[in-house]
């Protein structure tokens, strides 16, 4: 394969390494259209074979530095290097990235081989050398068979396979994925989670990977940026995000968060701060030194404990049930705190034995001081 | 619903419906039809209904060079302006629908305005500008005229294909290596095929049936089968002009039947298709 590809002008590029991926930079990038700002100044380092997800709602900016890193909007400010090379001048078609839309963007009109060995047939490969590499990505996602199909022929998990097949089938160091399960019913979706994950173990290029779903971003990414009216939110590892959101959107963006406003700040001890509360309590909690401002205190649902379990921690409360549900291997409250603080969600493990507590129950709650974290406003 | 459907006077409502339909069709079909018998008349000039029947008309038809120069002209100056219109059709659609420039929607009117205007206007107009550069009375003359009234057609149909789907297929392409000339090679011009091979017949079939602008542009050496018929009409009226006439209306249908294939082909090519 070497020898053949490297009479091709273009056999240089696709021969990188598959174990090495490309380095990624954003270097304060920003676009405008007119007046309207929809990515503020960005910058953002994403490490050769890192899966970096982002996540937003819509309109949050996500798709539109996925589409300055593809080539499709140029961005108004700023500079985007791969391999340290500003690309920002060079037209799509010569950038060498993988891209796997939400709809998957099969042809129609050409058969799944046709598809995969497409990218090959830009880059003038020989037909012998295109078959053969065909075959092989076929055999990669397991559709040896249906090379000869239509896409329209294939199921909506089968198209998703050969679109990843086609977009790696030229070796890029770098994969695009554009809400590709967004398609996909759950169940499929869980399952081709699982396979995007092996592939790009497998294959080792960098990839970045825009969603709106929390779970699949947490699941997949090994980053995760949080992005928001055209500006990226906070940057970490899925679990430092979840456990230590910087703010109320990131706090509630990523799974659930009772948060709790805080009046004053009262001391400060190390990583620890104790605060009063907008409803009256006196709380401790962490505080990360990168958040300024403390204004809430996040508590996630499950690290609330309930009954003896809570009493002697950092906070310990008598709160009254209001609400309490049992949801597939979990009990979920809501329960009051004393003051005017309102309600916390509560999650505890439903095991056999352990009773639901009924409605009106006066119940205690506790949780220790690195169970919470202080964020700021939004 | 089913209730209404099985009360008596709904039934006879729906069955005066159905009639009123019926004649419509027939209103609308049978004064085209009425030239096929005339075709076959043994009269030596044109009358309704004929007194016999022969195939003389048919005969001297075929021996008329009258007709063999025309219906050489016809396709001389139907294939090459149906040629024009669809490169030049295909190539507005693709910046009105495709493109980022401004005003597309008044580009997207002006491009319509040749088929909606009256060709009365469009002939006086050309007239002296073709006069004037030489070109009335030849092929190139009425070639250019032809393809700027059919470029509409090619520009309709053409935009029709590119609006039923989304251009994610054009970017996908271009992730993966083709530029843009193969993008539209291998990827564009493969979705709207369909569009630009009916686009295509329909401006072949309006240069073939087109009368004004021939009556103005062309000269008795390119003159067209329509031209040709206007003026045996004016002279003789013999029923070679309905023989003439049913051949025209064969090759008109034939080529609309082919036009309504290449839709049907491609509908059922591009079922279950992933639309966005």
């Amino acid at each position: 394969m070497n020898a053949l590809s490297a009479s091709h002008p273009h056999g240089a590029a696709m021969d990188r390494p598959s174990s090495r991926g490309a380095r990624v930079e954003f270097d304060r990038v920003s676009k405008d259209y007119g007046e309207l700002t929809v990515l503020h100044e960005t910058s953002l380092k994403i490490a050769p074979g890192e899966l970096f997800a982002l996540i937003g709602p819509s309109g949050s900016g996500k798709s539109t530095l996925l589409g300055i890193l593809a080539g499709f909007v140029p961005p108004t400010y700023g500079a985007v290097r791969i391999d340290g090379t500003n690309i920002v001048a060079v037209p799509p078609y010569r950038r060498n990235i993988g891209m796997v839309f939400q709809n998957y963007a099969l042809f129609p009109h050409i058969s799944v081989a046709e598809n995969i060995g497409f990218p090959l047939k830009m880059r003038g490969c020989g037909k012998a050398e295109i078959g053969e590499r065909v075959k092989k990505a076929l055999a990669m996602v397991r559709l040896e068979a249906l090379g000869e199909r239509r896409p329209a022929q294939l199921s909506g998990g089968q198209q998703q396979r050969v679109a990843l097949a086609r977009a790696a089938v030229y070796d890029p160091g770098l994969l695009l994925m554009d809400e590709p399960l967004g398609a996909l019913d759950k169940n499929l979706r869980e399952e081709m989670q699982d396979e995007i994950k092996r592939f790009q173990r497998a294959f080792g290029a960098t990839v970045l990977y825009v969603t709106h779903d929390q779970q699949e971003a947490a699941f997949l990414a090994d980053r995760l940026a949080v992005m928001r009216g055209g500006m990226l939110e906070q940057i970490g590892t899925p679990r430092q995000l979840y456990e230590m959101p910087c703010t109320h959107f990131v706090a509630s963006f990523l799974g659930e968060a009772s948060l709790l406003p805080v009046a004053e700040l009262l001391g400060r001890d190390g990583q620890e701060v104790r605060v009063r509360t907008a409803g009256g309590l006196i709380l401790r909690a962490l505080a990360p030194s990168r958040v300024s401002e403390r204004r809430a205190v996040c508590l996630r649902p499950e690290n609330i404990l309930v009954g003896a379990e809570a009493r002697g921690r950092d906070n310990h409360f008598l709160g009254v049930v209001e609400e309490a549900v049992f949801t597939t291997g979990t009990l979920r409250y809501r329960i009051r705190l004393p003051g005017t603080d309102g309600v916390l969600t509560v999650r505890v493990p439903s095991r056999p034995g352990i009773e639901l507590l009924a409605p009106g129950a006066s119940v205690d709650i506790g949780w220790d001081a690195s169970m919470a974290v202080t964020i700021s406003e939004d | 619903m089913s209730r209404v459907a099985s009360t008596p006077l709904w039934r006879i409502l729906s069955a005066g419906i159905v009639a009123f339909a019926v004649l419509v069709l027939i209103y609308l079909v049978l004064p085209t039809l009425v030239i096929v018998p005339l075709s076959f008349s043994s009269d030596t000039f044109l009358r309704f209904p004929p007194s016999g029947f022969s195939l003389r008309w048919y005969e001297s038809f075929a021996d008329s060079t009258d007709y063999q120069l025309a219906i050489l002209n016809s396709l001389k100056i139907g294939v090459p302006a149906a040629l024009l219109a669809t490169v030049l059709g295909v190539m507005a659609a693709l910046a009105v629908v495709r493109g980022s420039m401004p005003f597309r929607r008044t580009l997207a009117a002006l491009m319509i305005a040749p088929l909606v205007l009256p060709q009365i206007v469009l002939a006086i107009g050309l007239f002296p500008l073709l006069a004037k550069v030489g070109l009335v009375g030849s092929y190139p003359g009425i070639v250019a005229a032809h393809a700027v009234v059919t470029i509409p057609l090619v520009f309709i149909t053409v935009s029709a294909a590119l609006r039923s789907y989304a251009p994610t297929f054009e970017l996908a392409a271009m992730t993966l290596g083709a530029n843009p000339w193969r993008t539209f090679r291998h990827v564009t011009l493969p979705m709207i095929r369909p569009g630009v091979i009916v686009g295509f017949i329909f401006a072949l079939t309006f240069s073939f049936d087109e009368l004004i602008l021939a009556m103005f542009l062309t000269s008795p050496t390119t003159r067209t089968v329509p031209r040709l018929l206007w003026e045996q009409l004016n002279f003789q009226m013999t029923p070679i002009i309905a023989a003439a006439t049913v051949v025209i209306l064969t090759v008109t249908i034939g080529l609309l039947c082919l036009a309504v294939l290449a839709g049907a082909s491609a509908r059922r090519r591009m079922a279950g298709t992933a639309r966005e």
